[in-house]
């Protein structure tokens, strides 16, 4: 073979050569070699090829030789978890509850893309709530809070993640999605934070004011309130508006005719607060239309009283004297002498009475609007209300003393929120540790101490890690991830008994088959 | 490439011995290798390929390979890194194979200058005129050598580790191949 040596510009940038990383491919491609391989099988055309790919999938998944061993114990690795976020299709302006019982409250205006269009349509989001210290370790977030350069470790009472399917979806800064979370945990010292995930860190939003007894009935209730509340004021002003605009209908002008004076005329003084639409008639007279026998001896009676009544285009004159009565059909008729400039003071008045017109409908299509919104959102919640969903009672169990708490966060724009209560390490008693595996010593990356009967979760750093602070009074266990990403634990704190100041914590590893959240919570009995 | 961020540590070969033993067991174990390790292994293939889908394609072969055979890896103070390169080299050779192509070695000018110079400091200019002539008059495993050590600067063990040869062996055929060079260079100046 000829070599051949060619002189080039620059190597590939990192992010061109990123984008064709795809390891799921690898992973296909390999199963697909090892089903080659195993099945020796004897290539005979297209058709075989597309049989062989498609098993390969099957038996990449059902090999018992350590390809893939699903179902088999395992060493659990903070990778290997399977998340647990929950999928939802929402639609604009609805009340949609998860199924942890938390609340998201989507507007009309929501969701956006990335030119700032209004989304109508549905939006497929991902939402993933954190409950416990175990989960939290799991997400990789670090929860521990700097303040005045003091560090905290969040108490937490529930986080959540929520994040579109679809990344050119944003939320509308002017129209936030409202969570409310279900979180579990009755205290008053919480505050809202929300993580920013290039500073790696948290934000504080503002202290959560929520009533230690807000429970899902309450803020349905509330909800409802507040959804009913605009409903009924967007009636009454519906009703309103359109008494504003029956009103202003009978002020519509009527176009001035001139009077002829062959035809018979009546003068009558009208009131025109009365009759507005006539406002623009000077010397006000009504000619009798042809319609109506108009006997000329009547207008010799001097009558006591006429009514006069609009029909359409025409007014209906009805004369009055003791029992006697005369009834005549007449239109307005201008009798001045500048009727031009009579015609041009109604078009100005047809103008202005046009625009009064269309300031109602708009008014009224904007609360018709507002109604609709408000009756899907009370409609929502009232169906929310009559649905029975089963209390979770195992967090009552936790001092007997909680239950679960709905605590609002206004998001406008997707990521990590929190509701938390700062603390800082215990100091009841601090041993000299030492971390090692059954036999050996091991590196460890990351170590927490998890309070279980509190559900309190102390990040315990490098500096710390021989220096281990913990409350032997609590039900203590350390959850720690190795330099692999391998989980491992210690919760034999009655060995270390409570006057020890050094001892060696033998991490074990967490080996079990399932691999999601709830498996490796299962595990920890959490 | 930069070659001297392969020169692992021996704890890190050690933390890397206990991921191939977790893909072993568990295949998606392994993605951390190839998080680590995809970046040089499509460099390296996109280096001599020069169409990136082409390499993409490669560089998923490799890993696959990589995945089925990693019982075989044996952990003899090579790095894993090297041992896929190997797998790399092979697939290459193959796709050259199939493709019917010449061996085409693709170098950044300022390397060849660089290597020129530790070739001859004194007459770099006169030398690096003959330089690439000089390559392609070697033989192919003779320039793949050069072009590991000078061009993808690997060190001797990751080399021997390519090759599977010592590191030894490594060494003396790349002191071989230059002094082979510079006698070639060197006949071109009587010329």
């Amino acid at each position: 073979m000829k070599n051949t040596i060619e002189t080039k510009e620059k190597e590939i940038s990192d992010n061109d050569a990123l984008k064709h990383k795809d390891f799921d491919a690898v992973l296909k491609k390999a199963s697909v070699i090892k089903a080659t391989s195993r099945m020796n099988f004897k290539w005979v055309g297209g058709i075989a090829g597309v049989i062989l790919a498609s098993s390969a999938a099957l038996i990449y998944f059902s090999s018992s030789d350590g390809f893939l061993t699903p179902g088999k114990d395992k060493m659990v690795t903070i990778a290997m978890i399977t998340p647990d976020a929950e999928k939802l299709t929402v639609n604009n302006n609805s009340v949609i509850e998860t199924k942890n019982g938390s609340l998201l409250v989507i507007d009309e205006n929501s969701f956006v893309d990335q030119k700032g269009n209004v989304i109508k349509s549905g939006v497929e989001l991902s939402f993933k709530e954190y409950h416990d210290p175990l989960e939290q370790i799991i997400s990789g977030i670090p929860m521990t809070y700097d303040s005045a350069g003091v560090q905290y470790h969040f108490e937490s009472a529930g986080m959540f993640e929520l994040n579109s399917v679809d990344p050119n979806v944003k939320i509308n800064p002017h129209a936030p999605v409202r969570v409310i979370l279900n979180s579990k945990k009755n205290g008053r010292d919480y505050n809202l934070y929300e993580y920013n995930k290039e500073k790696k860190n948290w934000e504080f939003i503002s202290r959560d004011n929520t009533a230690p007894n807000n429970d899902r009935e309450k803020t349905l209730k509330k909800l409802h309130d507040e959804f009913s509340g605009k409903l009924s004021s967007a009636t009454q002003q519906i009703t309103s508006l359109k008494s504003v605009q029956t009103a202003v209908e009978k002020e519509k002008p009527i176009l001035p005719k001139e009077e002829n004076k062959d035809n018979y005329r009546v003068s009558i003084d009208v009131d025109q607060q009365e009759m507005p639409e006539l406002s623009s008639f000077k010397n006000l007279k009504f000619e009798v239309l042809p319609t109506s026998e108009f006997d000329a001896r009547k207008a010799n009676i001097v009558w006591e009283y006429v009514l006069v009544k609009k029909e359409k285009e025409k007014y209906i004159l009805t004369f009055y004297k003791g029992n006697k009565q005369y009834v005549v059909e007449g239109v307005p008729v201008y009798s001045g002498t500048n009727y031009k400039e009579e015609k041009r003071k109604f078009d100005f008045g047809i103008t202005a009475y046009q625009r009064r017109m269309d300031s109602i409908s708009t008014a009224l299509s904007e609360k018709t609007k507002l109604l609709e919104i408000a009756k899907k959102k009370t409609e929502d919640i009232i169906a929310l209300q009559v649905k029975e969903r089963p209390l979770i009672v195992e967090d009552e169990k936790v001092g007997g003393m909680e239950h679960e708490v709905l605590r609002a966060f206004s998001v406008s724009k997707f990521g990590t929120y929190n509701c938390d209560c700062p603390k800082v390490l215990p100091t009841e008693q601090i041993v000299d540790a030492h971390f090692k595996s059954k036999d050996n010593n091991i590196k460890l990356s990351q170590v927490y101490l998890v309070e279980k009967n509190t559900k309190k979760m102390f990040t315990i750093y490098d500096s710390f890690f021989k220096t281990f602070p913990f409350n032997p009074k609590n039900d203590n266990l350390i959850i720690s991830v190795d330099s692999i990403g391998q989980i491992r634990y210690f919760d034999n704190f009655s060995a270390v008994g409570t006057s020890a100041t050094q001892y060696d914590f033998a991490m074990a590893p967490v080996v079990i088959s399932d691999h999601s959240v709830a498996g490796v919570k299962k595990f920890f009995k959490f | 490439m930069q070659g001297n961020n392969y020169h692992i540590a021996q704890q890190k070969m050690e933390e890397e011995r206990d991921l191939v033993a977790l893909a072993i067991e568990d295949p998606r174990h392994f993605e951390k290798l190839y998080g680590r390790y995809f970046l040089p292994i499509f460099k390296y293939i996109f280096n001599r390929i020069r169409v990136e889908h082409e390499t993409a394609e490669i560089t998923s072969d490799v890993f696959a390979k990589a995945l089925v055979n990693i019982k075989k890896y044996k952990y003899k103070e090579v790095p894993f890194v090297s041992w896929l390169y190997g797998i790399a080299r092979n697939e290459m050779l193959q796709h050259f194979r199939k493709q019917k192509k010449q061996n085409t070695v693709f170098v950044e000018e300022d390397k060849l200058r660089h290597f020129t110079e530790e070739i001859d400091s004194v007459n770099k200019e006169e030398l690096f005129e003959k330089m690439k002539t000089a390559l392609e008059q070697l033989a192919p495993e003779e320039l793949e050598l050069v072009e590991m050590k000078f061009f993808q600067q690997l060190s001797h063990k990751e080399i021997a580790g390519i090759l599977d040869i010592s590191e030894e062996n490594a060494r003396v055929k790349t002191f071989r191949v230059i002094k082979k060079l510079k006698e070639t260079v060197n006949k071109m100046g009587e010329l």
